[in-house]
Order: structure tokens, then sequence, then C-alpha cells
């Protein structure tokens, strides 16, 4: 299967980290061309005001807004301008940083063999669900914990990189499983855990009786339950007891 | 120093209790709000019912309200709870599903840690929030520990 096609059947935040080049090599943004961009952006939104006031204003105040906007926009030609590529080149086997400036003075900053490459499936911990992959330095938000493993596994085959898995047995770094393999190994787990994981198993008897009853279920943080409003229901009650007391009395 | 007050009596037991002290708080709104309704001062003016009705609330949360997470083994759960004589929010996982606790980044706060419980599933729900990288760390392995799981740190 060629790359473009495997390409087109990733998800679509795969999709939005993972560009191809014009000669159909996948790379990766990197992190500094990403805070780069976005100070570039910070910069455009602020460029507005004077750039309006340098039209509207005369006089002093004209020459003012102009020098400001010109400063401002030498800025954001600057920051908008960087680019780091982290490009996967099958042909000589390595992982290229590539970093220019708006295509010019393009240079090889590092490279690193693909073999010794690692990408790995992390969960994005801060939100309840959601993954990222995890290359060098560079995080990406993927998605699911599916679509992530789907983008490790294009890179692990296509490329050679070694993929690694974060999800599956958190808090462990795991080999990536194959998707025809995955089912056979959850099923081959129990019988082959490491020595902690065993003595845990032990511990714990009871609680796994009751696990099976709710095998997949979704729970909801205490702090998303609307708390606030339910705290405040025995203000209604205790007005409307105060407006009673209140007119019995008068 | 970690936040909340861990109390541990038996072995499968143990309990993480917050407001320990908000009673004394409640005192002197109690003050305010007994009087107002024995001695009639409590007249038919919109501004003082409703001073009067925020003041109770207030008062009755300071005595009655609980946050707490007890980690039972005998019922096998872990149990994440608001209450104030009713159920406010409540969470119960069964602990044969918990992979692991994990001290994480808050995403609305800049220096601020949440403290996540990590499912086997990979599903991630949020225990504490905000709090300081040493408090959360410190409460993170204490029920770890005690939930006999891994503890790990994810953090940016």
């Amino acid at each position: 299967m060629s790359m473009q096609s495997q390409y087109s059947k990733l998800g679509k935040g795969a999709r939005w980290h993972l560009k191809l080049d014009p000669q159909g090599r996948p790379y990766f943004a990197g992190r500094r061309q990403m805070t780069r961009v976005i100070w570039g952006l910070i910069g455009l939104v602020t460029l507005s005001s004077p750039l309006v006031m340098a039209f509207v204003l005369d006089g002093g105040e004209q020459i003012f807004y102009a020098i400001v906007s010109v400063c401002l926009s030498l800025f954001c030609l600057v920051f908008l301008g960087v680019r780091q590529h982290l490009v996967f080149d099958k042909e000589q086997g390595v992982l290229r940083e590539m970093r220019s400036w708006w295509g010019l003075r393009a240079r090889e900053h590092q490279r690193v063999p693909l073999g010794e490459t690692r990408v790995v499936v992390a969960p994005i911990a801060a939100l309840s669900e959601g993954c990222q992959l995890e290359l060098l330095e560079h995080r990406y938000t993927i998605g699911s914990a599916a679509e992530t493993r789907q983008l490790a596994a294009l890179l692990r085959d296509g490329y050679g990189v070694q993929a690694m898995d974060r999800v599956a047995a958190w808090p462990e770094t795991r080999p990536l499983a194959d998707d025809s393999q995955q089912e056979s190994e959850v099923s081959s787990q129990p019988s082959q855990p490491k020595q902690p994981e065993q003595e845990k198993q032990q511990k714990r008897p009871q609680a796994s009786a009751t696990a099976s009853i709710s095998a997949d279920m979704r729970y909801q943080s205490l702090w998303d339950q609307a708390v606030l409003l339910k705290l405040a229901i025995p203000l209604p009650v205790l007005a409307l007891i105060g407006f009673v007391l209140a007119w019995v009395r008068s | 120093m970690a936040f909340g007050h861990w109390k541990s009596t038996s072995p499968v037991r143990a309990t993480l209790s917050f407001g320990r002290w908000a009673w004394v708080m409640g005192l002197p709104l109690l003050v305010v709000v007994v009087p107002l309704v024995l001695f009639g001062g409590l007249e038919l003016q919109f501004p003082l019912i409703m001073g009067w009705a925020m003041a109770g609330t207030l008062a009755w949360h300071a005595f009655f309200c609980r946050h707490r997470l007890v980690v039972d083994w005998d019922k096998g759960t872990l149990c994440h709870s608001i209450r104030s004589i009713y159920t406010i929010a409540r969470m119960e996982v069964p602990l044969a599903r918990l992979a692991g606790f994990c001290v994480t980044n808050s995403v609305t706060e800049v220096r601020g840690y949440d403290l996540m419980v990590v499912l086997t599933d990979g599903q991630r729900i949020c225990l504490f929030k905000r709090g300081g990288l040493r408090e959360m760390e410190e409460r993170g392995q204490q029920l770890a520990e005690f939930c006999r799981v891994s503890y790990a740190r994810e953090c940016r």
C-alpha cells in the first residue's frame, strides 16, 4: 500500500499534524515552529489596531502609529516564517530536523536514525480522554487512543521507528501491539504478568468480582456535576420559609 | 503537609476528608440567622429575607457539608463524594478498575497541578484540582499505596 492511501485513512487529528511534503515524505511541524507561529498570530491581532489608526488619524499621531505598525509587521514577518520540520526520510533511514525561514535558508539542524527514534502513544493526563503522540521532545494531540495507535503503527511499519504504548498498561511503556495481535495479547496477559502485578492481583480478590459488572462504564468527575448549582438548593427553600415567617408576623 | 485530613483506622478503609473546621465559620452565622427568626426581626422586605436566606444557606453548608474521599476494600470501591444531608455530587469507582494515580499540569492554571485517577481502560478522572505539586504528589503516593496501584507523574 502506498503512503498516500495509508495517509488518507488516518484520523483527522493525525492528518492535521502529519503532513506530506512535495516528495511524498511525511513530516511533523516542530515545537519551535508552533510556538513562534502562535506568537506571530498574536502579533497579527495586535497589529490590526495600529494599522487602522495609521490610516484614520493624521499629523504626529499618524506617524507614531505608522512606526508602530511597521515594527509590529516586521515582528509578525519574522515569527510567522519560522519553519521546523521533522521529516521522515526513508531513503537515508533518518529522521531529519529541517529548519528554515519562509522556505529560505533551509538547513538540516539534526538527524536521528529512524531505528533509534521512539514514538510513544501517551495519554493527555489532564483530560478525561484523548491521546498524544510523543516524538523526541515534541508532542502532538492526535485524538482517541485508536487513532493515535493507528498513526504510530503507520510510522513503525512504513519507516521503522520504535512505536511504544503508554495507554494500554499505564504507567508502563510497552511496545505497541499490532491490531491483529492485540486481542490475543489481551487474552494472554493475565497468564504472564510481571511479578509485582501478580502480587497486586492476588491482594485484591473481592475487588475483581465487582469489576466485571461495570466493564466499560464512563465516570464523571465530581467537578463536572454542577456542584455550585446543587449547593444553592437550600437558598430558595430558606427564602420561601423566610417570606412565610415574615408574612405570618406582619 | 498535604491538604485534607487522612484517616485510616483499619487496613481496609481510609478516609480523606475536607472542611473539618468549617463549622467554626457557621457559629457566627448562626448568631445572625437564629435570633432574626426567634425575636421577630424578620420583616417583609426582600433584601432582608434574601440576606437571611443566604446566611442560612452558608450556615447550613458550614455545619453539614462533607467532602470526602473514601477507599473501602470491603466494598471494593473508591468513593469521592460531597454531601450536605442531601447528596451534592458522588462518584464511585471499583478498585479493580484503577490503574493508578497521577499528577499532571492543570489545564487552566499555569502553576497548578491536578490529581487524577487513571482507570485500566485509559479513562482519567479528576479528583483534586489546582493544587501545589508537592502536596498533590504526597496525596497521590499515599492514595496509590493504600489502593495498591502505581503512582506516576505525567507533567509537561
